[in-house]
């Protein structure tokens, strides 16, 4: 059984289409790409499968289950925006996250703040955005879910901040837990890709395994998608 | 899981309302001072006018702000950036929606309260407070069991009337976040649009009743006392209120959890 099941999925705002008839599957223990460019519809299709916007059609499968209280117990999930509360401290938000995940790791979250030098009685809104962003992804990846959804994690990001965010997020989830990535910089993911979704117009036009298809097009996934998306 | 979401929330709130409840009191213990040195020199009682003006300010944002502040909390809660991690959360809506109105209930007794505090230490510091109790015992004294019920029933009334404004007020922001854009500007027009189904439902049950019973009035003067009258009138009042929350929580519960749009 694929632990992410996404079954004819469409979606649309008014009379745009945002995503027509997406069909996929994640298995257990894969990092998974979810490319394309802004405004094919990645976001939209992350924020159906976390429950915060409802399909016009389709169905949505997280380890054989409907979307609802159980399955956010076992989602790991980072929207490509600010979404803590900013007058909390560090230290709120750990007991936060604590006191409603079962998964997460205090510890492990506290020796990553620890490592970026923050303290942890100190407010959100006096934070760096880049340092936001950062305190966001430790609460998430501290998490042992089963599957993390992570919502361009490296968008507007500098060089030097991606490499500790490309660190963190595969120094700190399971081997048996899959990760579903959005993102349109593909080169700087690409190697630790097992498999990809290309999106475009709100259609998947290409899925498999990034070695098959690198094997099957002689093109490195970063010139695909170039070439796919060229506009 | 109830407990968990309801700490977090008051938390928040009391973030704001704290200081707010300082303020108050620090006004107050101003406004006695000022009073009591209005009559040595004009500056202090230019100064006294200002006190008293900031008094009255302070305890409007005290009562309205926390009626205000409670909604603004749900607005953001449900349309924001903060929806995010609110909605995916392993808690249900019905949760979340019972913390909310928990919330905003103790956060309008505990700023009442205040308010409260606020008058007593005014009557303190004006040296009335003696005869100020000799007439609020003099008034129980004479209070009957009926008045009695009166009070407690006009507690009630109060509280189930809050309850069903933010109740209304949580419906609409339901509704308005609907809309992919001018989520607050929907919420707005759909408050108006409930609120004056809300008031034509009062209308039509309480005329109701005459239609029914059209000698209602007469029989209750033959048969209880005013007092009486009124309690009963209070008691239909609360059932009345209580059948209009009890349709709106679930409508608001159905939206939130199957028609959540975080556009």
């Amino acid at each position: 059984m694929a632990l992410l099941e996404v079954n004819h999925i469409t979606k649309s705002y008014g009379k745009n289409k945002v995503l027509d008839d997406v069909t996929f599957n994640i298995e257990k223990g894969k990092i998974v790409g979810l490319l394309g460019p802004n405004g094919s519809g990645k976001t939209t299709l992350i924020k159906l499968i976390n429950d915060l916007l409802k399909e016009d059609r389709g169905t949505i499968k997280i380890d054989g289950l409907n979307k609802g209280v159980e399955t956010k117990k076992i989602v790991s999930y980072l929207p490509d925006k600010n979404y803590l509360n900013q007058n909390m401290t560090v230290l709120e938000l750990l007991n936060y996250f604590k006191d409603f995940y079962e998964d997460f790791r205090i510890n492990k979250a506290k020796e990553l703040i620890n490592k970026l030098h923050l303290d942890l009685n100190q407010e959100l809104k006096t934070m760096s955005k880049g340092t936001k962003e950062k305190v966001q992804l430790i609460l998430v990846m501290s998490r042992k879910a089963k599957l993390y959804i992570l919502d361009e994690p490296i968008g507007g990001i500098d060089p030097a901040a991606r490499d500790y965010i490309i660190d963190t997020i595969l120094t700190n989830f399971n081997d048996d837990a899959s990760l579903l990535i959005s993102t349109h910089l593909i080169s700087d993911l690409e190697k630790v890709l097992d498999e990809v979704i290309f999106l475009k117009n709100g259609k998947v036009v290409r899925t498999g395994s990034t070695d098959n298809i690198r094997k099957e097009t002689n093109k490195s996934i970063n010139d695909l998608f170039r070439e796919e998306f060229k506009c | 899981m109830l407990k968990k979401v309801l700490k977090y929330d008051l938390k928040n709130l009391f973030k704001t309302l704290l200081p707010i409840y300082l303020i108050t009191l620090v006004i107050t213990i101003l406004t006695i001072i000022f009073n009591n040195l209005s009559d040595l020199s004009n500056l202090f009682s230019t100064l006294n006018a200002l006190v008293v003006f900031a008094y009255v300010i302070i305890l409007m944002i005290l009562l309205i702000g926390t009626f205000f502040l409670n909604i603004r909390d749900f607005y953001l809660d449900f349309t924001s950036e903060r929806a995010y991690l609110v909605n995916t959360l392993p808690v249900k809506k019905s949760t979340i929606l019972t913390s909310k109105v928990l919330t905003s209930l103790i956060t309008a007794i505990s700023s009442t309260v205040i308010f409260m505090i606020s008058i007593c230490i005014l009557i303190i510091g004006n040296g009335e407070w003696t005869s100020f109790t000799n007439d609020l015992y003099t008034l129980f004294t004479y209070f009957t069991s009926d008045a009695w019920l009166m009070l407690i029933l006009c507690i009630i009334l109060i509280i189930v009337a809050y309850l069903s404004q933010i109740s209304l007020c949580y419906l609409s922001i339901a509704i308005g976040q609907l809309k992919n854009t001018n989520k607050l500007a929907f919420s707005f027009i759909a408050y108006i649009v409930l609120y004056i189904i809300y008031e034509i439902y009062f209308a039509l049950t309480l005329s109701s009743i005459f239609i029914i019973s059209p000698d209602f009035v007469k029989q209750l003067d033959a048969t209880f006392t005013p007092l009486a009258s009124i309690n009963l009138l209070f008691i239909i009042l609360i059932i009345l209120i209580l059948i209009i929350i009890a349709i709106i929580m679930p409508i608001t519960n159905y939206i939130l959890n199957r028609k959540l749009n975080l556009e």
